[in-house]
């Protein structure tokens, strides 16, 4: 597919951002790569699931494709605009092809606006229609998430997490968007209530002709609504390929160990692998080569030394890796779980 | 009406504060006393500047309730009126430092960085200096001088704009801290991104969206600072500096009582126990709006 | 540390400089110039003596280059004389400030003394008679105007009673219960006012530390209440409430204004007060800035303790 026709696609793209850390002579000011040289595509139609630790940058990554945070380096083309090359006050327009969903369904409704003035704000700043018009769309658009327009005159307190995040899902929508990032969406949801958020999701999808960029801690989440899944450690990309893919062929030490800590219906039944040690190495002080080497059971002296690039596993499945030792890695193991 | 809504928890709260209920209660009263203060010039048959040198410091009576002043102008009527200056001015002044303290507040914290740190240098500044000195220094200027034209510098209210003026220039830094930090808190929710990421303008967050959630803390905080400003305000015409007759106020009241106090003691115990009741009212008022706004308070 | 003494230092340092130049504006700004009062006291000027004099005295330059003659003199250790009394303004200024420290500071010890134990017995039995009283003297305190309370005091105990001097100050060479008469209605006055915020700030400071998980932890090993208050939480409870003592020290030295003038007490309030209405230019300018540097310097000190006492606070990335 050429480039063009993608929803998103960014080539190296990386975001630091301006911070200070206290030394034994007092605030030194720095800076931290919060993304670092992340390049993939995400096609009309497509989920990507964004997985990785809390910190690992896939909230920065998010806020990047949903225009929040323009890039310190590469570029990334949004709806098939050059996003690299705007200045702030020209994000504008695009914004209506681009909408978020947030993760605490709490903070992210003004308690001081009706459901009618949150839905409506969008429409009043980017289209002419009439009071009456809009309050029309607004309560199809509940309708649509499962609520009622009489909803319309209530004031956030007055719905239950998993109904807010319905409102939060509808105001996404109020612009009718081509591409929707929606961050840790369920995180904050009662376990009863996520399967819910998530059919709905996967029900506008269809309805909407929605591409969303998916992200989550959750590989359980991401494996539920995700066509493609992304590996993110570090600020970096380690593995992207289709989910099934990844979740049967995994090839970089990272996703193992992930996939290893996701409780399975049976236990005990593969061998447990080695867990996690330590946290990951703070974003400020990274180290060098390969990002997880610290960490990584597998770490040899090149680890050490060079980042590893992405490289394709499987052309098919669009399978990427990266890692020094995947396939040394796959022998000894005899294949993951 | 919901009734677990924040604003039913507040009128909960508030109603378990018996002082100030009974403050808002004497507020209200003394307001509505002000506003009919011309039926009592009715009733009494005389004007609140009218002076009658034959009877000059009389006692209570019929025809003079609370008795005359120096001047044989009737003392009710110079409360009542005086109270309209003082309640107006205080409101007055104490919103309009409000508006000032809330856009400076909302700048500071919304944008932060080296406009916040100016804007909290310069509230620093100004909460570090000796208020009252300035504002008597204030309260003395030549307003010729700084070229106002002769036919404001001669009008009757301008010692009504010159006392607003004043205490808003100086009083405006309690509410610009108090809504700076809390803008900081609030602007890192995310309805504040989610307005953003619909295109919202910066002026417009700051408005619709910040702002409304800071209205408790505002409104409790003028609640609290009109009293202040009464204070201000009474001590400015009680120098001579302030209201300035024969507009009568409770502070310019105070002035000549105290040569009068073997003829007339009275004279000195009636505007000073108004502005005392009316100040006290409204820190009583502003407390109980605090506790009943603030979901942490226990006590 | 250093640094940050340093650096507010240098802040409060240009806060001064800006307010002088203000200060020297606004009086400026006030009714009459020294050649007007000339111009009264001499029915013969003519208006060319005048115009003749304001030159010589730089009267028709710009403000600022006004400003700045004026400040290279002050620098020069020459702060002018004062038309009022006739004397040089420090003369009369060190007097001034003399007696303000004495006024201002006997009714600082006296409202500590009595705010700090009544605001700790007041939040050692939340919701007791002593609490509500202590609640509503505090909030009369804040609550009263002070012109007015000067006034009912001098009427009651000058007047009526006739038991002490309804103003002025001993004259010199006074025993020291002479003097000491003086100063009781004054003192009475200004301590009443700072006694009832005093003590409300230690009220809720100890609440607020008796709150705190120490607090249950000590309770929870069997330390009676009052323990637990006097010493276990008023190390701790002082910290803000000697913030607020360091911010009101810089009071100490400029007066109060309203309190000393209705009293006639002649300390630097005043001084302050007379000089502005009396138009004496060089002292109420060179009295406003004593004064605002004082403030300042009651600032600094404020946040100097406030650093020293809780040592959770890191300036500059160095723990002091």
């Amino acid at each position: 597919m050429d480039k063009q026709s993608y929803i998103v696609s960014t080539k190296n793209l990386s975001k630091r951002f301006n911070t200070k850390v206290a030394t034994e002579k007092g605030w030194k000011k720095t800076t931290v790569a919060a993304v670092s040289d992340v390049t993939l595509d995400i096609a009309p139609g497509e989920t990507l699931g964004l997985v990785g630790e809390s910190g690992c940058g896939k909230t920065t990554l998010g806020r990047m494709l949903s225009l929040f945070y323009l890039p310190s380096e590469g570029s990334m083309i949004i709806h098939g605009v050059d996003v690299s090359t705007l200045k702030p006050k020209q994000v504008k327009p695009l914004r209506q092809h681009v909408q978020m969903i947030f993760q605490d369904p709490v903070s992210s409704l003004n308690p001081r606006h009706t459901v009618e003035s949150i839905l409506t704000e969008p429409m009043k700043i980017f289209s002419k229609d009439s009071a009456q018009v809009r309050r029309e769309k607004a309560g199809n658009l509940l309708e649509a998430v499962g609520l009622s327009a009489a909803d319309l005159s209530k004031y956030p307190h007055e719905f239950s997490g998993g109904q807010r995040q319905r409102i939060t899902i509808a105001r996404a929508l109020v612009l009718n968007p081509a591409f929707i990032v929606a961050d840790e969406p369920v995180s904050a949801l009662d376990v009863s209530v996520q399967s819910q958020i998530l059919n709905l999701m996967k029900d506008i999808r269809e309805e909407f002709n929605l591409t969303y960029l998916f992200i989550s801690h959750d590989l359980a989440v991401v494996h539920h609504l995700s066509d493609r899944v992304a590996v993110m450690y570090l600020g970096r990309i380690v593995e992207i390929a289709a989910r099934d893919s990844l979740f049967n062929d995994a090839r970089h030490p990272y996703t193992h160990s992930l996939l290893r800590s996701v409780p399975t219906v049976v236990p005990n039944k593969s061998k447990i692998g080695r867990i996690l040690q330590g946290d990951p190495p703070s974003p400020i002080d990274p180290p060098t080569g390969c990002p997880f080497h610290p960490r990584c059971p597998h770490a040899v002296d090149i680890c050490r030394d060079t980042v590893p690039a992405l490289t394709t596993v499987n052309s098919a499945a669009r399978h990427e890796a990266a890692c020094h030792r995947m396939d040394d890695i796959k022998q000894q193991s005899g294949g993951p779980l | 009406m919901n009734n677990n809504s924040p604003l039913f928890l507040a009128i909960r709260r508030f109603r378990r504060h018996k002082l100030a209920i009974f403050s808002a209660c004497v507020l209200v009263t003394m307001v509505l006393l002000v506003i009919i203060a011309p039926l009592f010039e009715i009733w009494l048959g005389v004007g609140a500047n009218d002076v009658d040198l034959y009877s000059r410091m009389v006692g209570p009576s019929l025809a003079h309730p609370l008795g005359t002043d120096e001047l044989g102008r009737d003392v009710l009527l110079r409360l009542l009126y005086g109270g309209r200056v003082s309640l107006f001015t205080g409101l007055t002044a104490a919103c309009f430092a409000a508006t000032i303290g809330t856009v400076i507040g909302l700048f500071a914290g919304y944008f932060g960085g080296r406009l916040d740190a100016v804007l909290m240098r310069l509230t620093d500044s100004v909460i570090a200096l000796p208020l009252l000195p300035l504002l008597i220094v204030l309260a003395a200027i030549d307003l010729n001088k700084i070229g106002l034209p002769q036919a404001i510098v001669e009008s009757e209210d301008v010692s009504f704009y010159r006392i607003v003026l004043i205490v808003a220039i100086t009083g405006w830094t309690t509410v610009a801290r108090l809504v700076r930090g809390a803008t900081l808190s609030i602007k890192e929710r995310e309805f504040v991104m989610a307005a953003e990421g619909v295109g919202a303008t910066h002026v417009h967050i700051m408005f619709r969206h910040i702002l409304p959630n800071l209205l408790s803390p505002i409104i409790v905080a003028v609640t609290l600072s009109i009293g202040g400003v009464i204070l201000l305000e009474s001590v400015l015409s009680f120098f001579g500096l302030g209201i300035q007759p024969p507009m009568a106020s409770w502070g310019n009241m105070l002035t000549n009582a105290q040569q009068l106090i073997w003829e007339a003691p009275m004279l000195a115990v009636y505007p000073g126990l108004l502005i005392f009741v009316t100040v006290i009212s409204f820190n009583f008022l502003g407390d109980g709006l605090q506790d009943a706004f603030d979901p942490k308070a226990e006590y | 540390m250093r640094r940050f003494l340093l650096i507010r230092g240098l802040q409060s340092l240009v806060v001064l400089t800006i307010m002088s130049f203000v200060i020297y504006s606004l009086i400026g700004l006030m009714p009459g110039d020294p050649i007007d009062l000339m111009i009264s006291a001499n029915p013969n000027m003519t208006a060319a003596d005048a115009a003749a004099l304001r030159e010589l005295y730089g009267l028709d330059l710009p403000v600022y280059e006004r400003y700045w003659n004026w400040l290279t003199t002050a620098l020069s250790g020459d702060l002018g004389y004062s038309r009022l009394f006739g004397q040089p303004v420090l003369d009369v200024l060190i007097p001034a400030l003399k007696n303000s420290v004495v006024l201002m500071g006997t009714a600082f010890v006296l409202a500590v003394c009595i705010a700090i134990p009544i605001g700790t017995f007041a939040a050692s039995k939340p919701r007791s008679a002593l609490d509500y009283g202590v609640n509503l003297f505090a909030f009369a305190g804040i609550s009263i105007p002070s012109f007015w309370l000067a006034l009912m005091l001098i009427i009651v105990f000058g007047v009526f009673l006739g038991w002490l001097p309804a103003g002025g100050i001993a004259a010199d060479g006074a025993s020291l219960l002479e003097q000491a008469k003086y100063m009781v209605l004054p003192v009475a006055t200004i301590a009443t006012l700072s006694i009832g915020s005093y003590s409300r700030y230690t009220r809720s400071s100890m609440l607020e530390v008796l709150r705190q998980d120490y607090i249950r932890t000590a309770r929870a090993k069997g330390a009676s209440r009052s323990r637990v208050v006097w010493k276990h939480a008023l190390r701790n409870a002082m910290i803000p409430v000697v913030t607020i003592l360091a911010l009101d020290f810089g009071y100490l030295f400029s007066g109060a204004l309203v309190t000393e003038t209705i009293y006639s007490w002649p300390g630097m309030g005043k001084l302050i007060f007379d000089s502005v209405m009396g138009n004496d230019f060089n002292l109420a300018l060179v009295a406003l800035l004593f004064a605002t540097a004082l403030t300042l310097t009651g600032n600094l000190l404020a946040d100097i303790c406030y650093a020293f006492l809780d040592p959770r606070i890191v300036i500059g990335g160095e723990k002091t």
